[in-house]
């Protein structure tokens, strides 16, 4: 006869196997994170940019989201959401922040408050945010998953 | 005297759990990857997906991924609420019985 003590044990064990499983499945490609580094960074850039070439390089960052998402649940057979709760959700708020700050520093380059050339190392920020930023919400993803439930 | 918590029927054999738990960490799962995370043939799986859709907790998407049509998998808000409760009875359960052992 099992013991229900037993059993539970057993059951939450083979839970966290399963979120180990699923740790495991999480992987972003290097291109993926390269991917959503750039599209961060055209938004960036498209704040001092003149308002046509604004919106045309905004909806080509959109559209390359657009596509990173679609790869990606293609890929990997599931998606999820950046702003999951949990960890990851503050590091997808951080990133989401930094980069809004740093679009408001295109900003005033495009309004001349700051001098214009501001915005090439703020758009470089954003790139590497976005590539260094995937990788942190992968890693406090993967220790989500890891915890004990 | 003490209470033993309740767990959900529905969730509560093995392969329903798994996929509960499976689902839970995600927004939403394509069938064929939840068949091959839990090693179950499509049948098995299409039998424990109608029971959790019929108690709410699954909802089944079509939608076309590499232009096929594919089922795409949904845990409910009820189903998460379910998913959650029965895991805190399996932890406290589990937790009798590690003050059981300790003792």
């Amino acid at each position: 006869m099992n013991d229900p003590r037993f059993e539970a044990a057993q059951q939450l064990e083979a839970l966290e196997h399963t979120r180990q499983q699923m740790a495991g499945h999480m992987k972003q490609a290097w291109w993926e994170r390269a991917g959503i580094g750039l599209c961060m960074g055209a938004i960036v850039m498209a704040m001092n940019l003149p308002i046509f070439w604004m919106y045309l390089l905004e909806s080509v960052a959109a559209a390359g989201g657009a596509f990173l998402y679609v790869m990606g649940r293609r890929k990997r057979g599931f998606f999820v959401s950046g702003y999951r709760e949990g960890s990851t959700r503050r590091v997808a708020v951080a990133i989401v922040l930094m980069v809004y700050a740093l679009m408001a520093v295109s900003a005033l380059a495009r309004f001349h408050i700051v001098p214009g050339w501001v915005t090439y190392p703020a758009a470089l920020m954003a790139v590497a945010m976005g590539f260094y930023g995937c990788g942190v919400w992968q890693r406090a993803y993967v220790a989500d998953m890891k915890r004990t439930l | 005297m003490s209470t033993l918590p309740l767990f959900d029927p529905v969730i509560h054999p093995p392969v329903r759990l798994q996929l509960a738990a499976l689902l839970a960490s995600v927004n939403d799962m394509e069938f064929g990857t939840a068949r091959d995370m839990l090693a179950v043939s499509d049948s098995v799986l299409s039998k424990h997906l109608a029971q959790m859709q019929e108690a709410g907790y699954v909802r089944l998407r079509k939608a076309a991924l590499g232009g096929r049509q594919r089922t795409w998998l949904v845990l409910t808000k009820e189903g998460r609420r379910a998913f959650c409760s029965h895991v805190q009875a399996l932890q406290e359960l589990a937790g009798i019985a590690g003050d059981k052992a300790s003792s």
